[in-house]
């Protein structure tokens, strides 16, 4: 049994730390686990991705159409990497948009949402998008959205572990301010429920 | 949130999570180093920055060396004196080290000596993607390749061991793949230094040539033992995927990895003959191994190295057995591999499927590209700027080098006219100052400068080479993560060192008059520039700002106050955008804004802004 993640944004956006949390998770719940992540040039301002991977698995790496879960930090970042979900996969994506500077330069406009989510449900059924920035504003700590996304994969139930060891290992990793960040994966986890719940109840 | 962590953690026989680079790390305090030296390059830069964040703790010597052949000459330094000793760096700087590899291997070693070499295929973060196992034939170094974190850790250990049993240095060549992966590692007892270092007189020591013809021959016959040794080696083992076959792959490296998934996924009965010990190859396990199968796929990434000594061995032994692999077309020599390539790979050698199927484009979608791109508030922005404003209506030609600085190359700036390696700027610019009538700016960064830029002033100064060298000085070796080099008041431990002066080594070169600009200040720079385009002899600019990052971090706060547009005076011209490149001011259609959550403050859009429209929000 394999699970396969595919985390994608820009450099910056702490999809390291981020992988490192579904990493812990693994300790906590005794089970294999590989990370391949991108460190160096690619991590200044670029396209950046990571792979978590449960499992009896050997490689880090994630083939087209085997992802069971798309973590999409960005939503131009989302559509571009749309092809790694597998049918039954889910896409959450923070709809929280980085402006490339190719649109500035070349005085083209930056996709619209719209048309983002549609390349991506054109991959998956479940698409949870909504704004994960907005909402880590809520426990007024921004930096907290990665962990509102944390809360929001917690909600897919893709990967075999409780709420409580999500908690356990967003405490493993992260620094300071651990109750904004505990708050923020609850808001994540509630609104990504809701969205799947209706998700299902649509089909 | 926290980026690294320390190799300290666990206890012996416990799981860790530990990045590939963190695992050799880990598996040198394991082995009882004493010294540990590295120049930072990605995919190499985390085995150096663990340890030296350790080293005072543990109790071993650590620096970030000038460059990589300084770094092997320290390490060798410590091994004659017996002592165990590591040092790392990316396959490119294995290309600096080698004047002092090839020749090590004749000298031999005394204490245990590991190099390990991070390779990165598919030029993932660098301007090649060089297989520095051919470095293994041509030294005559004995190489391990691991293919997970945990080996990664497991062939350190065993690297030294080995290393001192044959009197050689050993080599570890990973991938950006194996660094760059994090797994559970089983780990072991960290150990100090325990021996007395001394240093044996009556050892031949020394390559003059009667020795060094001597040496040679010794050479041969520690090879001909590691051949034994490879035979015999756990690292080289078989893996039966489903029932006995006779088919078989013989795979090392991340290449293993990709073998063994894609071989479950197509539900093929196959042997894997993993090749951890990989130079030399253990000949007699690979004969017995083509003599139980039909055909056997080569899988290694890169040259086709195993795959051109593996058909040797089976035509000398005549072994009837069908090699598959880069000399077959079932692969490329080009880029890395990965699940799909295999799947295809395996499926037109086992399954009679077709040939091809290649890997399809990556953006489907015709969506805006994101490339990488400077940092806002990045200084290097700054002078490129100013560079293009003092340089208008001329045409300078720009060398350029190897750093965050490269990114210079790509709009707006487009000052990268040739690009090499580590230091070239100069010498290339020196070359062209002699060839064309046209001004020549090159740029170097300053641990670039310290790394292997030196020479190349020297040079220009004694051969009256004329060109303006801009040394983009922030402080830091940015791109790799910010280690301290020559040039820094602090050491590895960040202890206070001595800073080895930019202005006082290029005066003590013979530089007439070194300039030093702020690129913040563009007033300045440009007018600085722009007389220095008049000198007739070499022109050394110094544009000194600490890396923003940096100062951020020490600082725990922006550089400035944030800027805005008012949007009642922008006339939309465009300068900021298309002069500044900064990713904290973007342009939709015709809409102008500077994102708060990015900017840092450093008023340079302020300063470029015909109109004044940018300013700090009232």
């Amino acid at each position: 049994m394999r699970t396969n993640i595919f985390l994608a944004g820009v450099g910056g956006q702490g999809i390291l730390s981020f992988a490192r949390v579904l990493g812990e998770l693994a300790l906590i719940r005794n089970m294999n686990v590989l990370i391949g992540e991108t460190h160096g040039m690619a991590q200044r301002g670029g396209s950046v991705t990571a792979t978590i991977r449960y499992g009896e698995v050997y490689s880090p790496i994630i083939g087209i159409g085997r992802a069971d879960l798309l973590v999409g930090f960005e939503p131009l970042e989302s559509a571009r990497y749309a092809r790694i979900l597998s049918p039954d996969g889910i896409a959450i994506v923070n709809t929280s948009r980085i402006i490339p500077y190719s649109v500035s330069a070349q005085k083209t406009k930056y996709p619209d949402l719209e048309d983002l989510l549609a390349i991506i449900r054109r991959y998956s059924r479940i698409v949870v998008a909504f704004d994960a920035t907005r909402e880590a504003e809520k426990v007024k700590f921004p930096l907290a959205a990665n962990s509102v996304m944390v809360g929001a994969v917690a909600a897919t139930m893709k990967i075999d572990a409780s709420q409580d060891d999500f908690k356990k290992a967003i405490r493993k990793v992260v620094p300071r301010k651990i109750k904004e960040n505990l708050d923020a994966f609850d808001i994540g986890y509630d609104i990504a429920k809701k969205i799947i719940e209706a998700c299902a109840r649509a089909e | 949130m926290s980026r690294m962590r320390s190799i300290l953690q666990g206890k012996p026989g416990n799981d860790v999570l530990l990045l590939g680079n963190e695992a050799i790390a880990r598996g040198a305090i394991e082995s009882g180093i004493a010294l540990a030296t590295t120049y930072p390059g990605t995919p190499a830069s985390e085995i150096g920055d663990s340890l030296a964040r350790i080293a005072s703790d543990v109790g071993f010597y650590f620096e970030y060396s000038v460059n990589e052949k300084v770094a092997l000459e320290v390490a060798i330094g410590a091994s004659l004196s017996g002592l165990r000793a590591i040092t790392s760096m990316k396959h490119v700087g294995v290309n600096v080290a080698a004047d002092a590899l090839l020749s090590l291997s004749y000298l031999g070693i005394n204490g245990g000596l590991v190099l390990v070499s991070a390779d990165d295929p598919a030029c993932l973060s660098s301007q090649n993607e060089q297989d520095n196992r051919y470095y293994s034939r041509f030294a005559g170094v004995p190489m391990l390749e691991p293919s997970s974190p945990q080996e990664c850790l497991d062939m350190v250990k065993i690297a030294f061991e080995l290393s001192e049993q044959l009197s050689l240095p050993v080599m570890i060549r990973t991938t950006t793949r194996i660094s760059h992966s994090t797994g559970l590692v089983k780990v072991g007892e960290v150990r100090k230094n325990a021996r007395i270092p001394a240093f044996d007189k009556t050892r031949e020591t020394i390559l003059l040539p009667p020795i060094a013809r001597r040496k040679h021959s010794e050479l041969l016959l520690k090879l001909d033992r590691a051949r034994e040794l490879s035979d015999s080696s756990a690292l080289n083992r078989t893996v039966k995927v489903g029932d006995a076959s006779p088919l078989g792959i013989i795979a090392s490296s991340a290449g293993f990895n990709y073998s063994i998934e894609a071989s479950q996924d197509l539900g093929l009965n196959v042997d894997i003959l993993k090749i951890g010990f990989s130079y030399p190859l253990p000949d007699e396990r690979i004969i017995s191994f083509l003599k139980t199968k039909k055909k056997v796929l080569i899988v290694e990434e890169l040259e086709p190295l195993m795959e051109k000594e593996i058909r040797a061995l089976a035509e000398v032994k005549n072994i009837d057995v069908e090699i598959l692999g880069k000399g077959t077309g079932h692969f490329s020599s080009l880029y890395e591999y990965n699940l799909d390539i295999l799947a295809s790979a395996l499926s037109c050698a086992f399954l009679d499927g077709k040939p091809g199927v290649k890997g399809a484009d990556r953006h489907p979608d015709d969506l805006p590209q994101r490339p990488p791109v400077m940092c806002p508030g990045c200084p290097h922005s700054a002078t490129y700027y100013a560079v293009k404003i003092a340089t208008r209506g001329l045409k300078p030609i720009f060398p350029n080098d190897i750093g965050c600085y490269s990114l210079g190359a790509e709009q707006p700036f487009n000052m990268g006219d040739a690009m090499l390696c580590m230091g070239a700027s100069m010498g290339m610019a020196e070359g062209l100052s002699k060839t064309l009538p046209d001004p020549i700016i090159a740029f170097i960064g300053d641990s670039t400068f310290y790394h292997s830029g030196m020479p190349g002033l020297v040079n220009a100064i004694h051969n009256r080479h004329r060109f303006i060298l801009i040394i983009l000085d922030n402080k830091t070796t940015a791109m790799t993560g910010h280690q301290p080099h020559p040039g820094s008041n602090v050491n590895s431990q960040g202890e206070p060192a001595p800073a080895v002066s930019l202005e006082k080594t290029a005066e003590g070169f013979g530089v007439e008059e070194v300039r030093v600009i702020d690129p913040y200040d563009l007033k300045h720079s440009v007018e600085v520039i722009k007389e220095e385009l008049e000198r007739k002899t070499v022109s050394v600019i110094i544009s000194r700002r600490a890396c923003a990052l940096i100062e951020m971090v020490e600082h725990g706060k922006i550089l400035g106050t944030r800027r805005s547009i008012d949007k009642s005076v922008c006339k939309k011209c465009g300068t900021c955008v298309e002069g500044l490149g900064c990713p904290a001011i973007s342009r939709q259609g015709d809409e102008y804004t500077i994102d708060e959550h990015l900017c840092v403050g450093c008023s340079v859009c302020d300063q470029i802004c015909p109109h004044k429209a940018i300013g700090v929000r009232k």
